[in-house]
């Protein structure tokens, strides 16, 4: 497998603040590659080092083989990128927005294909309304079609799905899964949506306050004999001092006052539910996070409703 | 650059605010010709009061070409900042729209990128520019017709020659096309910093109206600043209306009474736009672009 983007000791710091530090990964030619972590993390400084938007404190960013600082203009050529929400053109039309960023990403397109991008991301019946009309996941998904529009080797998409509702959320999903099977074209993909992250990427970079914590094909990253367990019971006190005393004491997750969090294999879920009633603790809930959440807040040792956005 | 040029001229017409300095203009220029149109004889009456007393003057004072010199002289001080309503937007309007970062992460070098805002700028200046002499003059001619051209200052008065009027309109809005670029280059440097546009545009009104109020101090403590203000060469272009004598007290065709003062106004302002500019671009270049 080639590799298409390769970072090595990438670190950027605003004033005393590091923002990314000493960051390495490598994204290879088909990938689809999730790039994840909370909000916060270091995700879209990231994602603007690599559009040469930011300057890199240290490190070096190579793509397509090339040095970022050396080819730049060559490898923009054939990258595609959208970062955040971007609002575009309010005075515009969608149609005047799309042919404005085809001609700065030097393509000549014809109006037709212009249309057919637009009618991949379906927004063909707007076309020609002004974009200040447009909903924001139609912002979005225009901001999709200014990246697809140069017919990049590379797809850069920062939080894709923001804005969008859930409808929307899956035909962009299955556009970048048809477009990297289909047209063979390589993406990364950053989200703070976990879920998102698993039901595309074959490869995945986590990251928590600008510092790599994982990185691997998804199949490697996640044990599916493992789970996540947020429990909350009648007397959290006494299921403390319970657990501690268990041989699930190193199953412990940070946790909050009420909830308490597990990182227990699955087949132990049914033994921890039998003991806590036979202790006389009365069970107000159990609920499994999903695989990739399990396996993100384990590594970034945050509450699993925190992480959800529940305090 | 060039088609980067035309998308950014593309883009500055597309956007309703860019007309607002064209109505303004044609608004406050046709107020000022109905008002003399109406007014106009009675108003030179009064002024020429203490002329006619000691001199008989003929033909028409009134004409179209005192009306541009009138015109010229009240607006190019408040031009400036229907321009600055432009330029202010066009890096920090970019930014809040978050569309700056969009134009980076394209296959185009950041000089490029913003030596064609500021070109696009450039011409949007002119076209006011031209759209002021086309008002100021020519519909000025039509309405008030031609004649010498008299002007009045407080010691003596020049009267300029009918036929030696034009060229001198024309030197006259080249230089204001240099003042108003320099105006453009100061919003268009303030607007890097913003990622709205109201700051840059305020900040730009503010610096011209202060070193305005500086120019018209006449205090020695001021005076010593106002070499170094642009807006004191700002107003170079009536310089291009000072005629030269011969020893007969004739007047020279085609001649300026103080031709290096003038340049030398040109000059500075030119170097207040190259200054910019190049500030602008060294600035933007190593630039992180976070909005």
């Amino acid at each position: 497998m080639n590799a298409l983007v390769e970072v090595r000791h990438l670190s950027k710091r605003f004033g005393s603040f590091d923002a990314v530090h000493d960051l390495s990964f490598t994204v290879y030619e088909g990938d689809v590659f999730g790039f994840l972590g909370q909000n916060g993390a270091g995700k879209s400084t990231t994602i603007r080092m690599l559009l040469s938007l930011v300057r890199p404190t240290s490190g070096e960013i190579r793509v397509f083989g090339k040095e970022l600082r050396e080819a730049r203009e060559e490898i923009l050529l054939r990258t595609g990128s959208i970062i955040e929400n971007p609002d575009l053109y309010p005075y515009l039309t969608g149609f005047e927005n799309l042919r404005l960023f085809t001609r700065l990403g030097r393509v000549d397109a014809s109006r037709l294909a212009l249309m057919e991008r637009l009618e991949q991301v379906g927004l063909a019946s707007r076309a020609h309304d002004a974009v200040r009309t447009y909903s924001q996941g139609m912002k979005q998904r225009l901001g999709i079609a200014v990246a697809l529009v140069q017919d990049p080797l590379l797809v850069i998409l920062d939080e894709p799905t923001n804005g969008l509702d859930p409808q929307g959320i899956v035909d962009i999903r299955n556009l970048i899964l048809r477009l990297n099977r289909e047209e063979g074209k390589t993406f990364l993909v950053s989200s703070h949506l976990l879920n998102e992250v698993e039901l595309i990427a074959n490869r995945m970079l986590i990251i928590d306050k600008g510092r790599k914590i994982a990185e691997g094909s998804v199949r490697e990253l996640i044990d599916p004999e493992r789970v996540l367990l947020e429990l909350e019971t009648t007397d959290s006190g006494a299921t403390v001092l319970f657990m501690q005393a268990s041989r699930w004491s190193d199953a412990l997750r940070p946790s909050t006052s009420d909830r308490l969090m597990l990182d227990i294999s699955r087949d132990d879920v049914p033994r921890i539910a039998q003991s806590l009633v036979e202790q006389g603790i009365g069970i107000r809930s159990m609920k499994p996070v999903n695989s990739l959440e399990a396996y993100f807040l384990s590594l970034t040792n945050t509450p699993a409703h925190v992480a959800a956005g529940r305090d | 650059m060039w088609p980067l040029v035309g998308i950014e001229l593309f883009k500055i017409f597309r956007k309703p605010r860019t007309f607002i300095a064209f109505a303004a203009v044609a608004s406050i220029v046709g107020l000022i010709q109905l008002g003399f149109y109406v007014d106009g004889e009675s108003y030179m009456r009064f002024g020429m009061q203490a002329l006619t007393d000691s001199f008989q003057v003929e033909g028409k004072v009134l004409n179209g070409y005192l009306m541009a010199y009138i015109i010229l002289q009240t607006l190019l001080v408040h031009v400036p900042l229907l321009i600055a309503l432009v330029a202010g937007d066009m890096i920090s309007g970019e930014a809040g729209l978050g569309t700056l970062r969009l134009l980076a992460a394209r296959p185009v070098s950041r000089t490029s990128l913003i030596l064609s805002k500021f070109i696009a700028t450039s011409v949007y200046t002119l076209a006011l520019l031209i759209w002021m002499a086309i008002w100021a003059l020519l519909v000025s001619i039509l309405l008030f017709g031609t004649d010498d051209m008299l002007i009045l200052k407080s010691e003596v008065v020049t009267q300029v020659l009918e036929k030696d009027i034009l060229w001198r309109y024309l030197a006259a809005f080249g230089f204001a096309a240099l003042a108003l670029l320099t105006v453009a280059a100061l919003a268009f440097f303030l607007s890097l910093f913003a990622e709205n546009s109201i700051g840059p545009i305020m900040a730009t009104m503010s610096i011209v109206i202060l070193f305005t109020i500086l120019n018209t101090l006449n205090l020695p403590i001021f005076n010593s600043l106002k070499p170094f203000l642009f807006t004191t060469h700002m107003l170079g272009w009536k310089g291009f209306f000072d005629v030269q004598v011969n020893e007969a007290n004739e007047q020279i065709i085609g001649s300026v009474e103080n031709l290096p003062a003038v340049l030398r106004s040109a000059g500075v302002l030119l170097l207040h736009i190259v200054g910019f500019l190049a500030a602008t671009v060294f600035i933007f270049r190593r630039k992180d672009i976070l909005s």
